[in-house]
């Protein structure tokens, strides 16, 4: 009996709510009283927990912004410091081209045989102003031969080995060049001075009456046996009487940045040729002075290296 | 059993569904915390209670949500029932099989809930509904009364229920 009235329930039950369903089975714009009282309850109760959820979604959001914001900051600096290893790594490439053209340039015009060596090694101390080449004996290299490159004077080659050669720099203590004004090919003496930046040299009048004056170009006089005549030097930036108040001495900006010598050309033929011609593009030489044009017109002194 | 902590409780549930659950729905769809809470009283107490908590909180369910009052009502508590069922009949200590009875019992709720709209005229995509909705939801639920399980057992504890007897031995053995 009692499972009899249990499935009565149960059937009631169901009679009930399937009215109800149908009832409800299409959206409604009023809702029971009941419905209302359950909203109503919730509602507050949605409104708390939803901020929560908002402060906690927003604080995962933030957490995982941070990380991922960092992390981008860091492929950034990452990025940003490759791409300026990348544009130094450019600039080298541009550097090395442009000097490479002028030097094939000036090689070009050069009226004798000559090599192109890159530097590999710079000297092991600062006292003393050298650099390694990767050309040797072997390659038909030899001591004493001049070195160039596109801007005027580097040296000359102090010793070979079979694939090497240690070259002096001219800015070393113990080098000099015999040179003279190109002006008025009055022969002077540029020595190197040791400058450790290889900017400067000091220059000597080597006869009595020589007036330099500051802004005279010095080229090469080409009576050393060593360099040919008309290689560029530098400028004379300071000029000045010795004790005796009869000869000048001076200091020498040198044309060459010995700071970024990378590729030099060393001349292999006869040192008594005129080679002013061959640096008369080079935009280092278009600020000669006109007259250097014509250096070959009167002959002026040359001593050649002083531990020749 | 103190029938009138249901109502709140129920209220408390639906508040954290559509609340604090909303965040982790994987594509859109969040587990059923109610249904977890009726399986474990089916689990717990068996078909009656199961079936009684089912149909109140189920009809709570449908009060709130304003259209066809008295389905959910009715799914949950077949839901119930059927979990209540299985609670009795298999070895529920066993952490795949209770997943497995529940996630059977969140597809009853769904199939009823499915085959009741159709009835009254709503139509669904069966596909869409059984693929997307159905199954999806089911596991879903299923994975969550994992950890929802031991809470809802204390719950329904708190709320003055009596074990079943073979869940009392279980309890007593375990």
């Amino acid at each position: 009996m009692n499972g009899r009235w249990h499935a009565l329930a149960v059937g009631v039950l169901f009679l009930v709510l399937a009215g109800l369903i149908f009832l409800t089975s299409d959206p409604r714009v009023e809702i029971s009283g009941a419905e209302r009282l359950l909203r109503e309850l919730l509602a507050p109760l949605e409104s708390g927990l939803s901020a929560v959820t908002r402060s906690v979604t927003g604080l995962i959001d933030s957490v995982s912004s941070f990380a991922r914001i960092q992390e981008e900051n860091r492929a950034l600096r990452q990025e940003v410091a490759a791409l300026k290893l990348q544009v130094r790594s450019l600039q080298s490439y541009a550097d090395e081209n442009e000097n490479l053209r002028r030097i094939a340039g000036v090689k070009a015009r050069l009226p004798e045989e000559s090599l192109t060596a890159r530097v590999i090694a710079r000297s092991h101390n600062q006292w003393f102003g050298t650099v390694t080449i990767d050309l040797g004996r072997n390659d038909g290299l030899s001591t004493g031969l001049p070195v160039i490159n596109a801007d005027g004077v580097v040296g000359y080659v102090q010793n070979v080995t079979a694939r090497t050669a240690q070259v002096t720099l001219l800015t070393d203590p113990r080098s000099a060049v015999g040179g003279m004004i190109a002006r008025n090919e009055v022969p002077i003496l540029v020595e190197g001075a040791g400058d450790p930046l290889g900017k400067e040299a000091t220059v000597r009048a080597l006869v009595g009456g020589a007036v330099m004056q500051v802004g005279d170009r010095i080229v090469t006089s080409g009576l050393s046996q060593v360099f040919p005549k008309g290689i560029p030097i530098g400028v004379i930036t300071h000029v000045e009487y010795d004790s005796t108040g009869l000869r000048q001495h001076g200091v020498l900006t040198l044309d060459v940045d010995f700071q970024r010598l990378d590729w030099v050309t060393v001349l292999l033929g006869p040192s008594d040729i005129d080679v002013t011609e061959a640096f008369a593009g080079d935009s280092a030489s278009e600020e000669r002075p006109a007259s250097v044009a014509g250096l070959g017109e009167r002959s002026g002194g040359s001593l050649g290296e002083r531990d020749r | 059993m103190r029938w009138w902590l249901l109502l709140p409780f129920t209220i408390l549930l639906v508040a954290v569904q559509s609340t604090l659950l909303a965040p982790l729905a994987i594509w859109g769809i969040r587990p059923d915390l109610i249904l977890v809470f009726i399986a474990t009283v089916g689990m717990v107490s068996g078909p009656l209670a199961a079936g009684s908590v089912g149909l109140v909180t189920g009809f709570c369910i449908d009060a709130i949500t304003g259209r066809f009052v008295g389905l959910g009502a009715i799914s949950k508590a077949v839901a119930g029932v059927v979990a209540g069922a299985l609670g009795q009949r298999v070895f529920k200590e066993n952490a795949l099989v209770k997943i497995a009875s529940i996630f059977l019992t969140a597809v009853v709720d769904g199939v009823v809930y499915f085959l009741g709209a159709q009835a009254f005229g709503f139509r669904f995509d069966l596909q869409q509904s059984l693929f997307k909705v159905l199954l999806p939801g089911a596991w879903y639920t299923a994975a969550a009364a994992l950890l929802l399980y031991p809470l809802f057992t204390r719950v329904w504890g708190l709320a003055g229920s009596q074990a079943t007897p073979g869940e009392a031995a279980g309890n007593r053995g375990g």
